[in-house]
């Protein structure tokens, strides 16, 4: 299904077109909420900003408008967790320093190449990570980037709990003599 | 400068984490379906499944009567039974005492019109202490109803008689009770041709029954024995013996505790025994070979004194029983107020339980632990009572420490067992050992370790991974020490503990658990040891 066919169907029928939106996107969604709530919020506030992401989706994205869904939903969902973050900071009433107010809104200017540098290094580490094929690259992003246990990883997965250890364990060894050039540890 | 995995993807620019996002399932069906959820209720459209409001059950009109009347009859005989019960006489108390009542019946008349007429009716009854019910009945004697009932209906005219010889201490208690207790009463009713009643009593016969067998000891046979030379085959009917012999009845008795005596009985029954010996040592082989028994060397219990017999002849008790480590922690709750008789129940000599002796039990659930106790000569306080690890080199006195102190020695031990038998499932360094503290702390689980594995490592569902610790760039390990990373598993939890510890654990040192620290909050003992060493903790050169 691609975007036109659910922007056709969230014109037609809101609940079949939101289904739609919702199976296409959620996880895209979830990604991103979580990348920013990591560390603020639980689990559950990443599900709740998700919902909220996607619910502004479907009421407020203009299906006639010739843009990009998936784009319009990925800088909504950016947006939507900065702010939620922002709410969190002030119900717990964390200082927040500006730079990190701003840190996703604002690229840094004083040290650009820093930033540069930082962002190669992460797309080179991915690349190498999908370079182990599956689902061992699952496997460690579960790991690495969304923090989950072997337990957790294996119920994404569908696989059993100690496969994914040894799996995981085997990755690791692949990916250390790579990352072993790159001044990356485990 | 350096960095890891995880804090690369943490801080990876957008089009890394869209890349991410595209390419990977983030969360399984159950999270997909809340977040489902929580939109279509942010939009007012609630999913269909869900379950909201409840139910009302409409019952047929027709079955209210039915329930009505239903309810009117149970209403009633409730009333009714209530009448009857206030009605009804007091009953009779019961008497919950061991009972034998043995009833026998003899008919003396002439006048008996047929051999219908005339009923014999013999019971006899043992009651235990269970359950005991006693029913008036106005035609007959009171019936005991207990356990065992062996009734005889002898419609001839033959006076019943059954005898059952009974031995041992159940049966001598149980005879004395039935002595006092006894009721013998005949009753018969006959008619004439004149039509009167006559009843006759007459004089009871002797009903005796037979106890459950058990196993002969040392202790009945030195009891046996006092009876000399009036000792008779029914003195040995309550034991569980063999017959072993092929012209004489030979009852073969091996006595209990596995104290290795045998006795035997032989004779024609119901003559007086020929001889009654008891020998040392157990038959090992079938009847008529007879290995393993000193048959040469036995004594006639009748005539010879049996306890210096067994004083002269029993071998010497390696260990006194064996016993399981919660018992020795239920004995270890008592403490100081521990006696020699709390352990008589763990003997293998419970019947010839000597408290002089020094005894040795084994704790069975445990590898070469063992308990050694003895009784102070001049009073009833133990002089030792001593709980040991022989593989690990440990012992407490479980009189002279608390019970929590015996406890933690015991959990202490077990652990240290435990560890020092578990095998080596992966080596890593000194520096990866640092590394790894002071990035993830007390967050430690055991997937970290997961690189550090080796592959041909069968986790085998094990709760306790011990890794070698080698010697790393920037830390080395002491010279002379065998330096090992143990980690405890719980069932579904982080790690309970990951211990860095020497060969034989006589320095530990927790990465885990925190401690209370005098100066802010909590610590780990490894923060504590590197702060406090920071020059030299144990576990770096």
């Amino acid at each position: 299904m691609n975007e036109n066919d659910i922007k056709r169907m969230m014109k037609e029928s809101p609940e079949e077109g939101f289904r739609a939106l919702f199976d296409e996107y959620w996880s895209y969604a979830y990604t991103i909420v979580y990348s920013i709530l990591r560390g603020y919020g639980s689990r559950n506030d990443v599900e709740d900003c998700t919902a909220e992401v996607l619910s502004d989706v479907m009421m407020k994205y203009d299906v006639l408008r010739d843009t990009s869904l998936k784009a319009y939903i990925g800088t909504s969902a950016k947006r939507r967790a900065i702010d939620f973050r922002r709410s969190m900071d002030l119900h717990t009433s964390r200082n927040i320093p500006l730079e990190a107010e701003t840190e996703y809104t604002l690229a840094s200017g004083d040290d650009i190449e820093a930033d540069a540098e930082s962002s190669d290094i992460s797309a080179i580490l991915l690349r190498k990570i999908e370079k182990l094929g599956e689902p061992d690259s699952s496997i460690i992003i579960q790991k690495y980037f969304y923090d989950r246990s072997s337990a957790e990883t294996a119920r994404i997965l569908g696989m059993n709990p100690i496969t994914v250890r040894s799996r995981l364990r085997r990755a690791l060894k692949k990916l250390k003599t790579v990352l072993t050039d790159m001044d990356i540890t485990l | 400068m350096k960095r890891n995995i995880s804090d690369i993807l943490h801080n990876a620019d957008d089009k890394t984490v869209r890349r991410i996002a595209d390419s990977y399932t983030a969360a399984d069906k159950k999270t997909s379906q809340r977040i489902y959820r929580k939109a279509l209720s942010r939009m007012d459209m609630a999913d269909d499944e869900e379950v909201r409001g409840t139910d009302v059950v409409h019952r047929s009109p027709a079955l209210h009567r039915v329930f009505l009347a239903a309810a009117c009859i149970m209403v009633i005989c409730g009333a009714v039974l209530g009448i009857m019960k206030m009605k009804a006489p007091d009953r009779k108390p019961v008497d919950d005492t061991p009972v034998i009542m043995a009833t026998a019946t003899t008919v003396v008349s002439d006048n008996i019109e047929d051999s219908t007429a005339d009923t014999t009716h013999t019971v006899a009854v043992v009651t235990d202490e269970a359950a005991v019910e006693t029913t008036d009945n106005p035609a007959h004697q009171p019936v005991t109803s207990g356990k065992t009932a062996v009734s005889t209906d002898n419609s001839e005219n033959d006076v019943h008689e059954t005898t059952r010889p009974a031995a041992g201490t159940t049966a001598r208690r149980t005879t004395d009770r039935a002595a006092a207790k006894t009721t013998a009463k005949t009753a018969a009713k006959t008619t004439d041709k004149t039509g009167t009643k006559t009843t006759t009593t007459a004089a009871a016969t002797t009903t005796q029954v037979k106890p459950m067998s058990k196993n002969l000891t040392l202790k009945d046979v030195i009891e046996l024995s006092k009876k000399k030379d009036a000792l008779t085959w029914s003195d040995f009917t309550g034991y569980i013996y063999q017959d072993i012999g092929s012209g004489l009845y030979i009852w073969e008795f091996r006595i209990n505790e596995g104290s290795g005596y045998t006795l035997w009985v032989g004779g024609v029954p119901p003559e007086k025994p020929i001889y009654i010996k008891l020998f040392l040592g157990i038959n090992k082989k079938e009847y008529p070979a007879t290995e393993g028994i000193d048959t040469k060397n036995g004594i006639d219990i009748r005539y010879d004194d049996v306890q210096s017999f067994i004083n002269e002849t029993q071998p010497e008790r390696e260990y006194e029983g064996i016993i399981y480590l919660e018992d020795v922690l239920k004995l270890a709750k008592k403490g100081s107020a521990l006696r020699i008789g709390d352990f008589r129940e763990y003997s293998n000599y419970y019947n010839y339980f000597d408290p002089t002796l020094n005894m040795k039990f084994i704790v069975i659930d445990r590898s070469n632990w063992y308990l050694t106790v003895k009784k102070s000569a001049s009073s009833d306080a133990l002089a030792v009572c001593t709980l040991s690890d022989q593989t690990g080199g440990h012992s407490i006195d479980m009189t002279r420490n608390s019970y929590e102190d015996v406890l933690e020695a015991v959990n202490e031990w077990t652990f240290k067992e435990a560890i020092l038998s578990a095998p080596v499932a992966g080596s890593l360094t000194m520096d990866d050992v640092i590394r790894l503290h002071n990035e993830k702390g007390k967050q430690l689980i055991s997937e970290d370790f997961a690189p550090y594995t080796y592959e041909d490592y069968s986790f085998n569902g094990d709760l306790i991974i011990k890794f070698r610790v080698t010697d790393g760039e920037n830390w080395k390990l002491p010279k002379n020490e065998e330096v090992y990373l143990t980690l405890r598993l719980g069932y579904g939890r982080p790690l309970i503990s990951a211990t860095l510890h020497n060969a034989d654990l006589s320095k530990c040192t927790d990465m885990v658990n925190p401690l209370p620290y005098s100066g802010d909050g909590t610590a780990t003992q490894f923060d504590l040891e590197m702060e406090l060493n920071s020059k030299k903790p144990w576990f770096c050169e």
